[in-house]
């Protein structure tokens, strides 16, 4: 049985998973466990990782989000494990929406055929209510208790002292584990991508639409997403203290 | 012990997970081989070569640990640009005496393996002047597959039926298509844990829809190869007679093991 602490990132859609993939695939092996890499949902719920067999140098990376993929149901262990340690990324709510919007419509049409003009962004925006609590899932009153169970929240609109705390983290659950050798290789990696650049992947193209929101809709967007926005909050004081904690503001 | 016995798995062994060893010596990838290993395995290398820093004395190596390696994460051991100790053999001599692991490597023709170093070698900006590749050829050490394997011509036959698979960078699409099938048959032997599950629920979607050849990359190498004189193509076959001896033998293992297969689809059928 493998004692190692094991890193789990909880990739919310367009919070700047797809480049943390890239960058953490550079040292680690990183297990991605998204849907769209099976025949059908049926086939991915069927196989799952046997997490149990993961090791220091392992990363296991999946949008937690879904009714069939949440991690109590999927993965319970990581959940109740405390050598399981889960960290992710969220965003400015608005930013989040605008981007998964031209995210889905990146071939010109979205999964159902449907173009841009016929869905625009402020229909979208008017209708989208609190996806990053329900990625968790969280809702007002659980959202501070659901986020403390992850040992890092990122904020990808301030990513540059994001991924400095995260590593400076990832460091610190390492450097206090027994010396496995996995645990050596990670300590040894993490000095090296302490002084790497930053990828960015996955960005989307986007027209003038996000220019000429309304203050109406936006105003709505605000009133529907509430839950969210107070995700959001909580995890910029997070990393303010993260930054303030490790001396690194 | 040849490849016939290592296929043979005690029921001790099939409690345990299978695990991957891809031992790349020739330098070449191959956008079919890779394909296939990620789209089949979560790869782990022995080095973190995109990090740089590589290690210059073996003592600052941090080997993998092999415990750690399972049915979906498979370990692939390149040793490029690490001190010359460094081997997969000795740092890991477990790969060659426990069962549960299944070493594989693709040989390549060594004077198309050198054509391709010498593409990475002529790439370098590093301003000094380049030497053609003929000279290339005259100045590169002799045998460097056999290094690699740690073999000489008193035991090269027993170190490479040491391996669970012989692939030719030539023959890509054919060494997959053998590979494959012989990595279901094992795991299907081996006890179904969830992640040898996943990975041949991953394998079968693989041979449902391979990579196919990728006749572009080799077209430079085909140039390089093709521009020199009869005389230096047999000075370097001379230089590396027992690379070429490797070769020859990992082609016509090929041959037996995709004769193999097909004679076990055709029963199956």
């Amino acid at each position: 049985m493998n004692n190692d602490p094991v890193l789990v990132f909880n990739h919310i859609p367009k919070c700047y998973g797809q480049s943390l993939r890239v960058y953490f695939r550079a040292f680690m092996a990183t297990h991605t466990d998204y849907e769209a890499g099976f025949a059908c949902a049926e086939d991915h719920r069927r196989f799952a990782y046997d997490v149990s067999t993961l090791a220091a140098d392992d990363l296991l990376i999946g949008h937690f989000t879904s009714s069939t993929m949440n991690l109590d149901e999927r993965y319970p262990e990581v959940l109740s494990n405390p050598r399981f340690r889960l960290f992710t990324f969220v965003r400015d709510p608005l930013d989040r929406q605008i981007s998964q919007y031209y995210y889905s419509f990146r071939s010109g049409r979205n999964r159902k055929g449907v173009t841009m003009e016929e869905h625009p962004l402020a229909k979208v925006l008017s209708t989208a209510s609190n996806s990053i609590a329900g990625a968790f899932p969280c809702n007002e009153e659980n959202c501070e208790e659901m986020l403390s169970r992850y040992f890092f929240v990122g904020v990808t609109d301030r990513v540059q002292e994001s991924m400095r705390v995260l590593v400076e983290r990832i460091w610190r659950i390492y450097s206090e584990a027994p010396r496995t050798r996995a645990v050596e290789r990670m300590l040894s990696s993490l000095e090296k991508v302490r002084n790497r650049g930053l990828p960015h992947e996955n960005r989307a193209k986007r027209d003038t639409q996000a220019d000429a929101v309304s203050a109406e809709v936006l105003e709505t967007f605000r009133r529907n997403n509430v839950v969210d926005y107070k995700i959001y909050q909580i995890a910029q004081r997070r990393l303010d203290a993260d930054l303030a904690e490790l001396g690194l503001a | 012990m040849g490849v016939a016995t290592m296929n043979q798995t005690s029921s001790l062994d099939s409690a345990r997970e299978p695990a991957l060893i891809y031992h790349a010596i020739t330098g070449i990838e191959g956008r079919e081989l890779t394909g296939f290993l990620h789209r089949v395995f979560v790869v782990v290398q022995d080095e973190n070569y995109e990090l740089g820093g590589l290690p210059t004395r073996p003592q600052e190596i941090h080997p993998i640990d092999p415990h750690t390696l399972s049915a979906i994460k498979l370990f692939t051991f390149r040793g490029h640009g690490l001190p010359r100790e460094v081997t997969l053999r000795g740092t890991y001599p477990e790969f060659f005496q426990d069962p549960r692991f299944l070493v594989m490597t693709f040989i390549a023709d060594p004077l198309r393996s050198a054509a391709h170093a010498y593409g990475w070698y002529a790439a370098q900006d590093d301003g000094r002047p380049k030497m053609s590749f003929a000279e290339f050829l005259r100045g590169r050490k002799p045998n460097l597959y056999a290094d690699a394997l740690q073999c000489r011509w008193w035991n090269w036959r027993s170190v490479l039926g040491k391996y669970f698979f012989l692939g030719v960078h030539e023959e890509s699409v054919k060494s997959l298509a053998v590979l494959g099938p012989k990595i279901e048959r094992e795991f299907a032997r081996r006890a179904q844990t969830p992640n040898v599950a996943r990975a041949r629920y991953f394998l079968g979607r693989y041979l449902a829809n391979p990579e196919t050849a990728d006749a572009e990359a080799s077209v430079e190498i085909d140039a390089r190869v093709r521009d020199l004189s009869a005389g230096e193509v047999e000075a370097f076959r001379r230089r590396n007679r027992l690379d070429y001896r490797i070769y020859e033998y990992a082609r016509r293992q090929l041959d037996r093991d995709a004769q193999a297969t097909a004679e076990m689809e055709m029963a199956a059928a």
